[in-house]
């Protein structure tokens, strides 16, 4: 590790510390993931191996660039892309606002690299703002793929231990394990409306039920009509039947009525409806958005 | 057609996924020689009995098909990059399993080292396996997520009844993941002959859906076309590999290999999964059966609908199915050597 001058730690990722570092040679900032390799552990943590080998594969300017898997003595070393903050921070420093560009061209990019990932069979499940880099020329990137997984078909029991709960689709939450990309666009969709407050999360629970009763309180509680089977789910539990009383204008209120009507549309409990990464990309919301931009 | 099995894929999802794994089959696949040296190199022999215990290993875990195909593909891979001594081999080939399960499965279902080590009883310590991790990962430049064979069977199996959505219903009362275990179990079995390893991935597939499909239905030769379409796999390619595989499974059977099993399964207790036969339609059934049985011991899910019953008999059936190839393989082998 000779090549790389560390600089500051960074943060701690889901299974290792991140560090900013120089390279020597080329000067050139990155950011280092350090896993430490025990005798007596699994070798290399499953999450490190999915992440090393998911991001060798996925190259696109909204997902974070693994440059190089460095080995040494006990130690496994990724050398990502360097990135100045995640979302999370931005939402920290923004003092409550946030330009609607802004919010759009963010969301935008969000949609794109789940859009790439989707259609490189890749499942991220763990998006949320904390994974979500953003550069200094307001370039989003979704990392921390330490909870991906790559799918396929005939499709899988899953594991329903994925999702950081604030951002866990309803039929997670359930129990569910047979889902596929609509898990990440429920959290797309939350992420959106956090983004439209200013980083006001939009279903802050304390627990699995605390975080059910939140969105049917939004929502309305489904029914057997809007979500077929939804009884049959692994961890499934009745609940009141909740009726929407807030409007979506109270919700977001920042939000245009385009905007609106995406958030909507991801945020849809019965999971073949939610929308696509590929077809949100395509709603009117983003008819505006600079084509250079695209 | 059994909408539920399609589990909302569609015709444009399925293809793009095809060419995606076809993309990467070019980038990394090489066809597979193993030189028979006189010096301690594997030989065919020995890189065949890895293939079957990683199967064997497999089924026993519970994996999915599939990493027992990307385990068997990896150890492949590495046999050609390095040359391993036969006392190595087992190491080498209980670590690629493990990378495999480790990439493919969940957590919750990935076993710990040391159980791995026990279980396996592959004779190798828990730091020669981790030790042998990091060797595998570099040699292969991390590049460990690749299509095998039973990845592109999944794949052309969907895509034939996404065309052809009355096929099994027409030709046999089979409904998809019932057919699709049968012809993976053939698959599993495919994978331990290094014969099989000049063709691609791909083409093993077609070549196995191809003498299925023969069986199936007079106007096979019209599908099959059309499946040649969508993998660009060559007509002579195909024919050489059909040949290969007929070979290959059809040596199998004349060693009585069915009589034998039955026979011996009173003397293999190590295998009380295989007390059910799997010659007639009916035990297909208990299989079936069985396999929903076994989830429920395994806890999976607690209650589900009959959707999910039909998905957890297809994961499950097919591991399940691995046991008695195995033994069946092995059984053949044994005749074979004998």
């Amino acid at each position: 590790m000779q090549k790389y001058e560390k600089l500051e730690k960074i943060g701690e990722g889901t299974y290792g510390t991140v560090f900013k570092a120089k390279n020597r040679e080329t000067l050139e900032i990155v950011a280092l993931k350090r896993v430490r390799l025990d005798d007596d552990d699994e070798g290399v943590p499953s999450s490190a191996l999915r992440e090393i080998c998911l991001l060798k594969e996925l190259k696109h300017k909204n997902v974070v660039r693994l440059h190089d898997v460095v080995h040494s003595e006990r130690k496994l070393t990724l050398v990502f892309e360097y990135c100045d903050q995640d979302l999370k921070k931005y939402f920290d420093a923004c003092n409550g606002e946030i330009d609607p560009d802004v919010v759009k061209s963010f969301m935008c990019q969000l949609l794109r690299g789940i859009a790439f990932c989707h259609s490189n069979n890749v499942l991220h499940r763990d998006l949320k703002p904390q994974n979500l880099l953003i550069n200094k020329n307001g370039e989003l990137k979704l990392g921390d793929f330490g909870l991906a997984r790559a799918f396929g078909f005939p499709v899988r029991f899953y594991s329903a231990e994925v999702v950081t709960l604030w951002y866990r689709p309803p039929d997670v939450l359930f129990g569910a394990k047979m889902y596929s990309t609509s898990i990440d666009m429920w959290s797309a969709g939350c992420i959106f409306a956090e983004l439209a407050n200013a980083g006001r999360p939009l279903f802050p629970g304390n627990d699995d039920d605390d975080q059910l009763k939140r969105i049917f309180k939004l929502l309305g509680t489904p029914t057997e009509e809007t979500w077929p089977n939804m009884a049959l789910l692994p961890n499934y539990r009745p609940f009141p039947m909740y009726h929407v009383s807030t409007t979506w204008q109270q919700v977001v209120p920042k939000l245009n009525s385009k905007g609106r009507d995406l958030l909507q549309k991801l945020l849809v409990c019965f999971p073949p409806n939610r929308l696509s990464a590929e077809d949100s990309l395509q709603h009117p919301y983003f008819s505006d958005v600079n084509p250079s931009m695209k | 057609m059994d909408r539920l099995f399609m589990s909302g894929l569609d015709a444009r999802q399925a293809m793009h996924m095809i060419s995606s794994y076809l993309d990467k089959e070019c980038r990394f696949w090489k066809p597979m020689v193993i030189k028979s040296s006189p010096d301690q190199g594997i030989n065919e022999m020995q890189r065949d009995e890895a293939a079957v215990w990683i199967a064997k290993l497999s089924a026993e875990f519970t994996f999915l098909p599939e990493t027992c195909g990307l385990a068997i593909l990896l150890m492949d891979r590495v046999l050609q990059l390095v040359k391993v001594r036969a006392k190595y081999l087992q190491c080498v080939a209980v670590t690629c399993l493990h990378i495999a399960a480790k990439t493919l499965e969940e957590d919750e279902n990935i076993p710990p080292t040391p159980y791995l080590v026990r279980k396996s009883c592959c004779g190798c310590s828990f730091a020669e396996i981790t030790r042998m991790e990091m060797v595998i990962l570099n040699k292969l430049n991390w590049n460990v997520l690749m299509p095998s064979s039973v990845d592109f069977l999944h794949m052309i199996h969907v895509v034939l009844l996404m065309h052809y959505p009355h096929l099994l219903t027409n030709q046999s009362n089979m409904g998809p993941s019932e057919h699709l275990s049968i012809v993976m179990r053939k698959m599993i079995r495919c994978l331990t002959c290094h014969s099989l390893n000049s063709f691609r991935p791909s083409s093993i597939a077609l070549a196995l859906i191809s003498l299925e499909l023969e069986q199936l239905t007079p106007g096979w030769l019209r599908l099959v076309l059309t499946l040649q379409r969508v993998t660009n796999v060559g007509s002579e390619q195909l024919m050489q590999c059909r040949e290969a595989i007929a070979d290959f499974l059809g040596q199998q059977i004349h060693t009585g290999y069915h009589y034998q099993s039955r026979k011996s399964s009173s003397s293999a207790p190590q295998s009380k999964k295989r007390k059910v036969e799997h010659s007639t339609p009916d035990s297909e059934d208990e299989n079936m059966y069985d396999g929903i049985k076994r989830l429920y011991n395994e806890d999976l899910m607690t209650n589900a609908g009959t959707f999910q019953f039909d998905k957890a008999a297809l994961r499950t059936s097919c591991g399940f199915e691995m046991h008695q190839d195995f033994d069946e393989t092995t059984m053949g082998k044994t005749l074979l050597v004998n």
